[in-house]
């Protein structure tokens, strides 16, 4: 029976839903769980896929159901088995499976009511009681599939809804955001100007650049984790010595020669970024998404073809980045699945059968999270039972999905060979296929995952779990799932959060299946959306506020991220010569005190920094701060980055102590360059953020120009920062090239305010 | 400083069968305490622990256990497994143990279970206890929450640390000194305290433009991990400068350090490779072996740092493992699973809860804690709303995380 809390729950939430509107008058007044609510008839329109989502799945079905009614459940083999959540599209699949419910009557009375209520044969017995909250919100929900309620205009949530409260970033923020994140620079001033008119345009020419297909790899290591195979030989070890004879053959060659030295260098990274490599090349081609699985051929170079014993011409057999497509005699290809590098980092045992490898295809392509399938309480008086993935109801319910999939990787073993088992797949299993009801026909039993690669290609989920992946990529966080427990106290907060970008994310994946899967569609789809351009809101209710919750994309920027930005904005990364270790993405240096990932035993990324993370981005504020201002100010004015409208001369007084007007002008200025530069922050004159830096830079001044007179202080900069050397190649500098002394106090004056925009929220974090 | 004598007088004597009033020190004291939760990655097997079952003889069929019955050895009133390094272990520190065993996490699923584990929440949405307590207590601590894997969920109310190579938390912690020489800085100290000036006085101006709730979030993050920055040099001052090279005694150092040095407030250790679906016995074994090796280490390292009677550890897993072994001599997943607990607030030389024979926890009378068919069955959220009690959370603290479960006196 169900819960006393429960019911309260659900009587709650049915009366606010029908309070909200969307019923009938008539309705209303026999509701006992609205007596004494008056019918407000400017409230928001209750489409019905909400009601039956809040009311119907939330308050009835999931908590006194499905526990019975899912697939491998109690009531499985009936006709009323309802999706998981963790699946994608569950909540469709179910109102439709309910709608179909609904419409089976017994004297008039719909079977979804007489059912739960014990009034005809139930084996679950009665689970609901008449009346109560359950049963009205299951007969408002038979009346709803009878005549449909249609939200005008205007009364659709998301139209008039929380959303419309959103302050989005302008075209020309979301241009420096966009070329920051796809292409790891800051706009032109043209492409500034052409994000006006054409932002659109401008997005997908950023997915055009080189640089674009770097961020793409980088973005899907964080998926694959393929990059843990880089170095030495982890990957040309992986493969199998009588099956590719050739995968040392970079060893035998002298390293003492160009070719040799090239090989050794490249052979064993090209292996392992073959599967980015093949995600890049779709892109880059611009053809449908779904190749990436169902491509009947892998990506080689100069360097891995021979690994692999393939016999391919280059146009330049020196050159790691020409890519070719190329297909190994004998293996049935099925793009990423099949290559050996991604199957050795999804691992398998003889007792696992390949059910991880399964268990994250439905992950990574499917949208669908296995395991949370399994997280409604189990019983161990059910799970001793014989062969319990296939006979016990606690684990069917992730087999039964699982286990088809596993068997499509049959032919693949544990080290990622093609091994056709001999005596055929396990027979105490489910057999091989997409599902239990789409085996893997006999024809292309050798060819299971090429076969599997084509169905996962054909279902629509593919096409979910795409956006997902990238939206993780650019929001920074996987999407919201649906809240799965009524008696949490944020459910309805929760929930209204989740149906807020729920219903942004399908517009996305419509746009992308519009496309044709390509994957550029779906990248700029999101950044043309409310989920990477929400900055602010404005006039919004508390309740409103909880909806957009999930929302506003600031996300704390990887190391990576941060380095790029750092290049992109001051010319160089975080170190002090070209030859030294990134402080930031090296992993002997600060890489995982950064939050960083090694792609091997730290895989996912620090989402919040610490203290530890906040002396590290001080550190770098710091330092930068130190070694770049000399850089920049020995260049000529208008090569400089940082510094174009002041000199190292310009001192803010004279040495009376009085302001200098065209100094202070032009010193103002620049802080003004310096905030639009680094922290995307537009001043006018007097801002008080340009109070701020302004007061920074002349007390800083002020004090050690004092130093510099009275002899307390050096007019040399510290020697860690002196501009002597050549950054890239170490060479010293030319006399008139160099910059150590600063006489005037200047140089540090404008590092003390370069250090303070670089620690600041706007430049550590992407908005 | 919190002694063993205060919590005695707070909870009694340890050992007496009798309900004491809940074990909760008042709050001054509880701010001081330093809680590590020790996390057996992957599922522990019970059965070669704490909850020993064994074979009668060699022609047992479907034993739990391949050791004999007749050899599981007694500590106090804990019965352990005749394996690996228990005995040593549980002889060593039985008077400290609580041993709860027949703990329900209802479900075979990793995500799950760890999640359970240490929410007590099997759902999702809850954060860690570690996160929880952080939030509460250790707020103003630089390195509030160390983490080294496990369940890492804060729900936004506290970041966690995770910790690199150790030799290079000099750099860090004195982020303006370029080299080994304090009077070589980057920039001159009063320079850099106005550039942290003019860094705060931004935050007023950023929190009322970005105002979403999601990046009024990270500014708060961001201003919040920038507190007490300078206090982690005071971590050097205690880290070993010989680092051991076991993965959990090397967390189980630098946790010490950290609560010596009083920058962190909850620790998360890991250890993994508790998934022995194939060759149980020996790899089980193994990692069980280092698991209480390092638990043992953390312990004299907690002595040696003198922080030993401020120290709660909880061990635990995403669940246990069947009774039966599968063709490949592994075992499987098993809801089942037990828990180890220690510290200031927690009645040692104990066991709570039981399994029958073939591991199936069996419900308990919920004053008496012993074995009734129609009792409670003891779940995660059963173990944290004792220790959400112990630690003197108030229902205001916890209001967005309830636990559906009876408040039993478990500590």
């Amino acid at each position: 029976m169900r819960q006393t809390g429960l019911a309260a729950h659900a009587a709650a939430l049915l009366a606010a839903l029908l309070i909200l509107g969307g019923c009938d008058e008539e309705t209303h007044r026999d509701d006992p769980a609205t007596d004494g609510g008056e019918i407000d008839a400017q409230s928001p329109c209750v489409d019905d896929l909400t009601f039956f989502e809040e009311a119907v799945m939330g308050g009835v079905l999931e908590p006194l159901c499905q526990r019975c009614h899912r697939a491998g459940g109690q009531a499985a083999s009936t006709d009323f088995v309802l999706a998981s959540s963790a699946e994608a599209s569950a909540l469709t699949t179910n109102f439709e499976r309910v709608k179909a419910i609904a419409a089976l009557e017994r004297d008039g009375v719909s079977v979804l009511l007489l059912k739960p209520s014990g009034q005809i044969s139930h084996e679950g017995g009665m689970v609901i009681d008449q009346p109560s909250a359950e049963h009205d919100a299951l007969s408002e929900m038979i009346r709803r599939f009878k005549t449909p309620t249609v939200c005008v205009a205007g009364q659709a949530p998301g139209v008039e809804g929380p959303a419309s409260k959103l302050k989005l970033l302008d075209p020309e923020a979301t241009a420096r955001k966009a070329a920051l994140q796809l292409a790891g620079r800051l706009p032109t001033e043209a492409e500034i100007a052409r994000a006006e008119t054409d932002l659109a345009g401008l997005i997908a020419a950023y997915t055009h650049e080189e640089a674009f297909y770097e961020i793409l790899k980088r973005g899907f290591n964080d998926v694959l984790l393929t990059d843990k195979y880089l170095g030495g030989n982890s990957a040309t070890s992986l493969l199998d010595g009588e099956d590719y004879p050739g995968r040392f053959y970079y060893q035998a060659l002298d390293e003492e020669t160009a070719a040799g030295a090239l090989a050794q260098q490249h052979a064993n990274d090209s292996v392992a970024r073959g599967p980015l490599e093949l995600i890049a090349h779709v892109v880059r081609e611009g053809r449908p998404f779904s190749e990436i699985l169902t491509a009947d051929y892998l990506l080689v170079n100069p360097f891995s073809a021979p690994v692999y014993g393939l016999d391919i011409a280059f146009d330049d057999p020196t050159d790691p980045t020409a890519w070719r497509e190329a297909r190994i005699p004998g293996l049935p290809h099925a793009g990423i699945l099949t290559s050996p590098i991604l199957l050795n980092r999804l691992p398998t045992t003889d007792t696992n059968r390949n059910r991880h490898r399964a268990r994250m295809i439905w992950q990574f392509f499917l949208a669908t999270d296995i395991l949370k399938l399994a997280e409604r309480p189990v019983s161990t008086d059910a799970q001793r039972q014989h062969n319990p993935t296939m006979n016990n109801p606690d684990c069917t319910i992730c087999h039964i999905p699982l286990d088809p999939i596993a068997g499509a990787f049959m032919n693949w073993d544990h080290k990622g060979r093609y091994r056709p088992p001999e005596g055929g797949w396990h027979a105490d299993m489910r057999p091989p296929g997409f599902s239990e009801a789409e085996p893997v026909p006999g024809e292309a039993w050798g060819a299971s995952l090429p076969w599997l690669a084509a169905r996962i290609a054909a279902d629509e989920r593919f096409a979910t779990a795409t956006i997902h992946l990238i939206f993780e990529r650019l929001i920074g966080r996987a999407p919201l799932s649906a809240p799965s427990d009524p008696a949490d106290p944020r459910f309805e907060a929760k929930m209204s959060a989740y149906r807020e970008e729920r219903g942004l994310i399908e517009g996305v994946t419509a746009r992308f299946v519009e496309a044709d899967l390509d994957l550029r569609a779906g990248i700029a789809a999101i950044i043309d959306s409310h989920l990477y351009r929400a900055t602010g809101v404005e006039g919004a209710t508390a309740a409103e506020l909880a909806a957009l919750e999930a929302l506003g994309t600031a996300k704390l920027l990887s190391p990576e991220a941060l380095e790029a930005k750092l290049i992109a904005t001051l010319g160089y990364p975080w170190k002090r010569r070209g030859v030294d270790r990134s402080r930031l993405t090296h992993k002997w240096e600060l890489l995982f005190f950064y939050g960083g990932i090694d792609s091997d035993q730290i895989t996912r990324r620090a989402a919040a920094p610490d203290g530890l993370m906040a002396n590290v981005a001080t550190r770098m504020a710091y330092e930068m701060g130190c070694l770049v201002p000399p850089r920049d100010f020995a260049r000529p004015a208008a090569q400089r980055r940082l510094f174009p409208l002041v000199e190292a001369t310009y001192a803010p007084e004279d040495d009376n102590g009085f302001i200098v007007p065209s100094a202070e002008e032009a010193i103002r200025a620049n802080i003004r360059h310096l905030h639009r530069h680094l922290l995307d922050e537009a001043l006018t004159p007097g801002d008080p953020l340009e109070e701020i830096s302004w007061a920074l830079f002349l007390e800083t001044w002020r004090e050690g120009y004092a130093g510099v007179r009275d002899g307390s202080i050096s007019d040399q900069l510290p020697y860690h920062c002196r501009y002597q050397r050549d950054f890239e190649t170490d060479e010293a500098l030319a006399e008139g090239a160099k910059l150590s002394h600063d006489p005037y106090y200047t140089v540090r004056a404008w590092g003390a305010v370069l250090s303070a925009l670089l620690s600041d929220w706007r430049f550590l974090y992407r908005r | 400083m919190l002694t063993r004598r205060s919590f005695l007088q707070l909870t009694g004597a340890a050992g007496l069968s009798l309900w004491l009033p809940p074990p909760r020190a008042h709050a001054a004291e509880i701010s001081e305490l330093f809680w590590v939760f020790v996390h057996a990655s992957g599922g522990w097997d019970p059965t070669m622990l704490c909850d020993p079952k064994g074979r009668a003889d060699e022609a047992e069929e479907d034993p739990v256990n391949h050791y004999f019955t007749d050899d599981i050895g007694e500590a106090g009133a804990i019965r352990y497994a005749p394996v690996g390094f228990n005995r040593t272990f549980f002889n060593r520190h039985k008077d400290r143990l609580l041993v709860i065993n027949g703990l329900d996490t209802q479900t075979n699923g990793h995500d799950g279970g760890v999640r359970h584990m240490w929410s007590g929440k099997l759902s999702e949405g809850h954060p860690a206890l570690a996160a929880l307590l952080s939030a509460r207590y250790g707020a103003h601590k630089p390195l509030s929450f160390l983490s080294n894997g496990g369940y890492e969920f804060t729900d936004q109310l506290i970041a966690p640390t995770r910790v690199g190579d150790v030799a290079k938390i000099r750099a860090i912690a004195y982020p303006n000194q370029i080299g080994d020489d304090p009077e070589e800085t980057f920039h001159r100290p009063s320079a850099a305290d106005r550039i942290q000036a003019a860094v705060e006085a931004r935050r007023a101006h950023l929190e009322a433009r970005f105002n979403l709730p999601q990046n009024q979030a990270t500014i708060s993050q961001h201003y919040a991990a920038r507190l007490g920055r300078g206090e982690i040099k005071r971590l050097l001052e205690f880290l070993p400068s010989e680092h051991e090279d076991a993965a959990l005694k090397r967390q189980a150092q630098v946790a010490v350090a950290a609560a010596r040095a009083g920058v962190s407030y909850c620790a998360n250790l890991s250890l993994g490779g508790f998934d022995t679906h194939s060759d149980h016995d020996n790899r089980q074994g193994a990692q069980l072996t280092a698991l209480l090796e390092g638990v043992d280490f953390l312990i004299q390292e907690a002595e040696r740092q003198r922080v030993l009677d401020r120290m709660v550890v909880v061990v635990g897993s995403d669940f246990g493992r069947t009774a039966s072994y599968n063709d490949g001599r592994g075992k499987d997943h098993w809801s089942i699973s037990s828990a180890l607990l220690m510290g200031p607030g927690i009645r040692g030389g104990r066991v709570v809860g039981a399994t029958d024979a073939r591991l199936n926890a069996q419900p308990l009378d919920p004053t008496h804690l012993t074995p009734l068919e129609t009792g409670v069955r003891l779940t995660p959220a059963h173990l944290h709303l004792a220790l959400r009690q112990m630690a003197g959370l108030t229902d205001a603290d916890t209001a967005r995380y309830p636990l559906d479960a009876a408040t039993l006196p478990l500590l």
